[in-house]
């Protein structure tokens, strides 16, 4: 329309001389312009809402020619018109002109714009032709006249000039020569039929040879034809540019994205395009019957105020004539919508020739989301910049009152509200405290006035309500009882959020005004922009305050404690280390920071604490390690225990890692050790052989083992009932011992094992074994291990009594026996019957041999018993060898006993003892070599040792059997039955030498004889 | 007045053997089958040597021996123990026993050792 408007202001211009006015479908006269009031007569007041066939003739009426020229209109888009119109003053005058059909986009007609100009003068003349050359001059119209045979007669200045041909050039000349192009043509044609019919044409076309549009009006006469001309070129042109323009500008309103109302002179709404019903949201029949936007809807300028009259620039436009631009309007179209905000033009439109406009349409641009953008953006810089200048208020880490002075002034100066405050929340107190305001009286005083809590205030509704709360009229307001502080202040209207801290709401922000005022959502985001923010400040100061107490608590607390400490940020980079660290790894300030600790890592624990510590930084879990560090002092690893533990702020976040390296590296090997000292203690305690007891040296039981408990017949809750004392299980012959046992475990820490016995429950005693380690010096805390002794004892006791059974049982008679047969020899000896005398010496000799067998016997149990005893004395070996082979040879006749070499030695042994193993050897020699008749005693002394061998040359023994003779009761197979004896001798033997620190041995060949060697040391003092 | 001797024994055996060896030889041979209230037949008897049996039943040689060594009026009497086992010899003298026989003894063994502690 913009672009299109001027083209169309110059068409319109260029057609002043033309009457223009619209008819609407039913033929009523609906504009009149001031062309028309001139040709017609009528005015524009008169003529508006009449009938268009007032101004046709009767006899065009009668021949519907109004109604048929729009017929013709509205098929074509345009009709001609060329007839006798009336005048208001009923006088005729011949018009020529044409009717344009505007038409919706439906091809209905809306309305009929007709052009007329007032022919009257021309019509005359052509009617009454005159042949006086001065009246063809005179005419405004070319003009050329034609005989019969189509010969020019005459032309007139303007045909020259129309027809770019002279006068001289065409006169006598045939027109259809002249202007051969012109045969076949519609003026062909007119001018043939015309001639022809005797009848006048009127035609319009164009002449292509010139390219000129002719309007031609032929009139025939008896001598020819008089040709009436005008070049209607530029009226051709200029009326296709205006079906053009008319099209293009039908189409421009019907898809234009810009809303067009048009108004009337009245300024009420004619018609409206597709875009303005998309705009406004209603039709446009509906918007036609509203008449006036103003009327239907709230409207304000771009103040938000209501939009003045004055303003309106329709009115100002039809009042002015003039074209007025951007003016800005809201349109509030519903009570729960926004504002619609319109950018109009109003342009004027007037008839030719009048300077009132006739109309005025208005073209409007939808604004809203523009402004809506353009608002948000302003609010938006107003927040930043408030934000910005509270942000640096909160940043300098001024006091907060500093900061919520300047947000309550900014809030006031910004939303243009009478009264700010903030309020901080006193839970204790239940109520809120002024912390500061805008606009109060001067006894409302921040840090002392307060508000009550809950619904006895906007602000505690506000905390009960957890969202920003608008009051459009506190006298109407029923959900809170409108405190007396706002009462007092006349406040009407007033908006409140909440100021949230770091635990829980801090308190209320809120404005106030003393008109009523109907805020926007603009104005409820840029409160709760402010409160948000200043919560941001209060949250940022009281985490900076915590903040700032936390860590300065952990540092110093870092510096008093033995460990290595460190702090970290939340991604882990170690910032700060205590005096300890720097001392242990030798690392300047710089080396430790960051990643630096791990450089101490030992190579084997790098990739394990990377691992433990990243994930404990992505998932916040406690941090807990072992590694080794190296220590600078050594350049050896230590083992540490690592821990560190998120510390996080009021809202959860972590804000530091502090940790702690413990060095475990004494504990770690001492655990290790002591790991496996108890696990092979728990095995020793498990043990139901071996009782083991805690105690102190005072006696006092603490715990024992249940074997121990089994020992001394008591139960576990006797013991635990502390009914068990050392002293009480033990009788009193035992406490000298077990005193001597204390002292040592109080010398050395260790009691050697000692024999004793307790006393068991049921009072019969248990022999025992106990050995006793103190296992705390200070407390005396005792252990002991103790071993039942009495399988031990009994088995003792019993191989004594058999001992001591068998030597008084076996020999009480054999001593009364021996000492009869003593007395009968004595007797005999005195009858001297020699007799008598033999059987009483042979006698004797069994009774020796009896003896020596349960001597043996005795022995074997004594050596077995560990109980052999030795009467060690010093004596010649010599002497000792000679009695006892004087002593064999004295009873044993058969055999000759010789004894070779000689050695001047003593020795220190049992001599009774040493004669007993030569008599054994002697007599096994005789015994087992029954077909000889000699025994060889061989002795000799070499390195102060003394081998003795006692041959004999009998049966011999196999190689097989020799190492077992020394065996106890061993007898040799093949001879057992054939020789009596047990098989103790050489047992018994073999053990009282073994006793003396020599060895025995034999070496024999069977049938050829043995030889049994035994060997003595010399030296001073044997080993017992 | 012969020297007195006083043998004590449980076995009737040996007590008659030594009496009959002991009396030949010329003592004034006392036997007690029992050592019980042996410090009072002592005192009482008042030998010159007393043989003493080890093993008996209820009083011990041991503890006979122990008792009269133990007894002023009695420790100055020489006690030689009898014992069928040698090792117990050492018992013997832990007892306060002055002389020791090993059974069976030779008779003239006993009268050497009666002989040898009498004087």
């Amino acid at each position: 329309m913009k672009i299109d408007d001027s083209f169309f202001k110059t068409l319109v211009d260029k057609m002043n001389d033309y009457g223009i006015f619209s008819i609407d479908s039913k033929g009523i006269i609906v504009s009149w312009n001031a062309g028309a009031e001139q040709i017609f007569g009528y005015k524009e007041t008169e003529i508006i809402g009449k009938d268009v066939k007032l101004l046709y003739t009767e006899e065009d009426n009668k021949e519907h020619i109004a109604e048929k020229e729009l017929t013709i209109a509205e098929k074509r888009g345009t009709a001609g018109d060329e007839r006798w119109h009336i005048r208001k003053d009923g006088t005729l005058f011949w018009a020529t002109g044409f009717v344009i059909a505007m038409k919706d986009d439906n091809g209905d007609v809306i309305e009929y714009t007709k052009f007329v100009r007032d022919y009257t003068s021309r019509k005359l003349q052509i009617a009454l032709p005159t042949n006086t050359v001065d009246v063809m001059e005179s005419i405004s119209d070319a003009f050329f006249a034609l005989d019969k045979d189509f010969n020019f007669i005459y032309m007139n200045k303007k045909a020259e000039t129309v027809l770019n041909r002279k006068q001289k050039d065409l006169i006598g000349h045939n027109l259809w020569e002249k202007f051969n192009e012109a045969v076949g043509t519609s003026f062909y044609d007119n001018f043939i039929q015309s001639t022809k019919t005797g009848t006048s044409v009127y035609f319009e076309d164009i002449y292509k040879p010139l390219n000129k549009w002719f309007r031609v009006h032929a009139y025939p006469s008896k001598d020819g034809l008089a040709v009436y001309f005008m070049d209607i070129t530029k009226e051709k042109q200029s009326e296709l540019i205006l079906q053009e323009s008319e099209k293009r500008y039908k189409n421009l309103y019907d898809t234009m994205i810009q809303g067009v109302i048009y108004y009337d002179s009245n300024g009420h709404i004619i018609s409206a395009n597709p875009a303005m019903e998309r705009i406004l949201g209603v039709s446009a029949d509906e918007l036609v019957s509203k008449k006036k936007i103003r009327d239907s809807w709230i409207t304000v300028n771009e103040e938000g105020f209501p939009f003045p009259s004055t303003e309106d620039p329709i009115e100002v436009s039809l009042k002015k004539g003039k074209k007025i631009k951007n003016v800005v309007m809201g349109i509030l179209l519903s009570e729960d919508s926004e504002y619609r905000w319109l950018k109009i033009d109003a342009v004027p439109q007037f008839l030719p020739g009048s300077k009132k406009p006739y109309q005025v349409y208005a073209i409007f641009d939808d604004i809203t989301e523009q402004k809506r953008t353009q608002h948000m953006l302003d609010m938006r810089l107003k927040l930043q910049k408030a934000i910005s200048r509270l942000g640096h208020l909160a940043l300098s880490q001024q006091p907060l009152h500093e900061l919520f002075q300047e947000a309550t002034q900014q809030l006031s100066d910004i939303l243009q509200v009478e009264y700010t405050k903030i309020l901080e929340l006193q839970p204790e107190e239940q109520n809120l405290i002024l912390r500061a305001g805008i606009g109060w009286n001067e006894d409302v005083k921040p840090n002392i006035s307060t508000v009550g809590m809950g619904a006895n205030s906007q602000a505690g509704y506000t905390l009960m309500t957890n969202k920003p709360v608008i009051v459009k009229d506190l006298r109407t307001d029923k959900r809170f009882n409108g405190p007396p502080l706002l009462k007092r202040h006349k406040v009407i209207s007033g908006m409140s959020v909440i100021l949230q801290g770091n635990d829980g709401p801090y308190g209320v922000l809120g404005i106030h005004t003393k008109v009523k005022r109907i805020f926007t959502s603009d104005d409820v985001y840029y409160l709760q922009s402010v409160g948000n923010m200043l919560a941001l400040a209060i949250q940022q100061n009281q985490t900076e305050q915590e903040l700032r107490d936390s860590e300065e608590y952990l540092r110093l607390l870092a510096e008093t404690i033995p460990q290595l400490v460190w702090i970290t940020r939340p991604d882990g980079y170690h910032e700060f280390y205590n005096r300890r660290w720097y001392e242990f790894t030798g690392l300047s300030m710089t080396e430790s920071e960051g990643s630096g600790w791990s450089t101490l890592l030992h190579p084997d624990d790098i990739d394990r604490s990377w691992k433990t510590w990243k994930h404990s930084l992505e998932t916040g879990e406690p941090y807990e390690i072992e590694y080794r560090f190296k220590d600078r002092a050594t350049g050896e690893y230590r083992w540490f225990l690592a821990r560190a533990l998120p510390v996080r702020d009021s809202n959860g976040e972590i804000i530091k890692w502090f940790g702690t390296c413990t060095d475990i590296h004494e504990q770690k090997r001492t655990l290790e050790e002591l790991e496996r000292s108890q696990k092979q203690f728990s095995a020793l305690f498990s043990s139901s052989v071996i009782g083991v007891l805690y105690c102190d040296l005072k006696g006092k039981i603490y715990n024992a083992n249940d074997a121990f408990l089994e020992m001394i017949g008591y139960s576990r809750n006797e013991l635990e009932a502390g009914k068990i004392y050392w002293d009480k299980i033990t009788p009193s012959e035992f406490k000298q011992s077990d005193q001597t046992a204390t002292q040592a475990l109080m010398q050395t820490g260790v009691a050697p094992a000692w024999e004793k016995e307790y006393i068991r429950k049921d009072g019969s005693l248990i022999p025992v074994i106990v050995g006793a380690a103190l296992l705390n010096k200070e407390s005396t805390e005792t252990i002991a291990f103790v071993i039942d002794n009495s399988e031990r004892k009994k088995l003792e006791a019993r191989k004594d009594e058999f001992i001591g059974i068998a030597s008084h049982e076996l020999k009480t008679p054999l001593t009364s026996i021996k000492g009869y047969t003593q007395i009968l020899e004595r007797i005999i000896h005195q009858m001297g019957d020699d007799r008598l005398k033999l059987y009483l010496k042979k006698t004797n000799t069994y009774i020796d041999r009896l003896n020596s067998l349960i001597s043996d016997l005795l022995d074997v149990s004594k050596i077995q018993a560990g109980k052999l005893q030795m009467d060690y004395s010093r004596f010649k070996f010599s002497e000792l060898l000679t009695d006892g082979i004087e002593s064999m040879q004295h009873t044993h006749e058969n055999h000759s006993i010789e004894l070779k070499g000689d050695v001047d030695a003593s020795v220190y042994g049992d001599r009774h003892r040493l004669e007993q193993v030569i008599t054994n050897l002697l007599s096994n020699a005789i015994k087992y070599s029954p077909r000889a008749n000699k025994v060889t005693v061989e002795v000799k002394k070499a390195n102060k040792v003394i081998t003795v061998g006692i041959t004999d040359y009998g049966i011999g023994i196999a190689e097989s059997e020799q190492h077992k003779l020394f065996q106890r009761f061993y007898r040799v197979e093949a001879t057992a039955k054939r020789f009596s004896g047990l098989g103790i001798g050489l047992y018994v033997s073999s053990e009282i030498i073994q006793r003396h620190g020599g060895k025995m041995w034999v070496e024999s060949t069977p049938g050829q004889g043995s030889t049994f060697y035994f060997t003595l040391p010399i030296t001073k003092n044997l080993q017992v | 007045m012969s020297t007195k001797v006083l043998i004590c024994d449980d076995d009737e055996g040996i007590l008659e053997v030594a009496t009959i060896v002991l009396e030949q030889a010329g003592y004034q041979v006392t036997s007690l089958h029992s050592a019980e209230n042996i410090v009072q037949i002592v005192e009482q008897v008042q030998p010159a040597v007393v043989l003493m049996d080890l093993w008996m039943p209820d009083v011990s040689g041991e503890t006979a021996t122990k008792r009269l060594k133990a007894s002023p009026t009695t420790k100055h009497i020489p006690v030689i123990v009898v014992s069928a086992n040698k090792d117990t010899e050492i018992i013997a003298q832990r007892a306060g026993s002055d002389g020791f026989i090993c059974k069976p003894f030779d008779i003239t063994d006993l009268e050497k050792a009666v002989a040898k502690y009498s004087k």
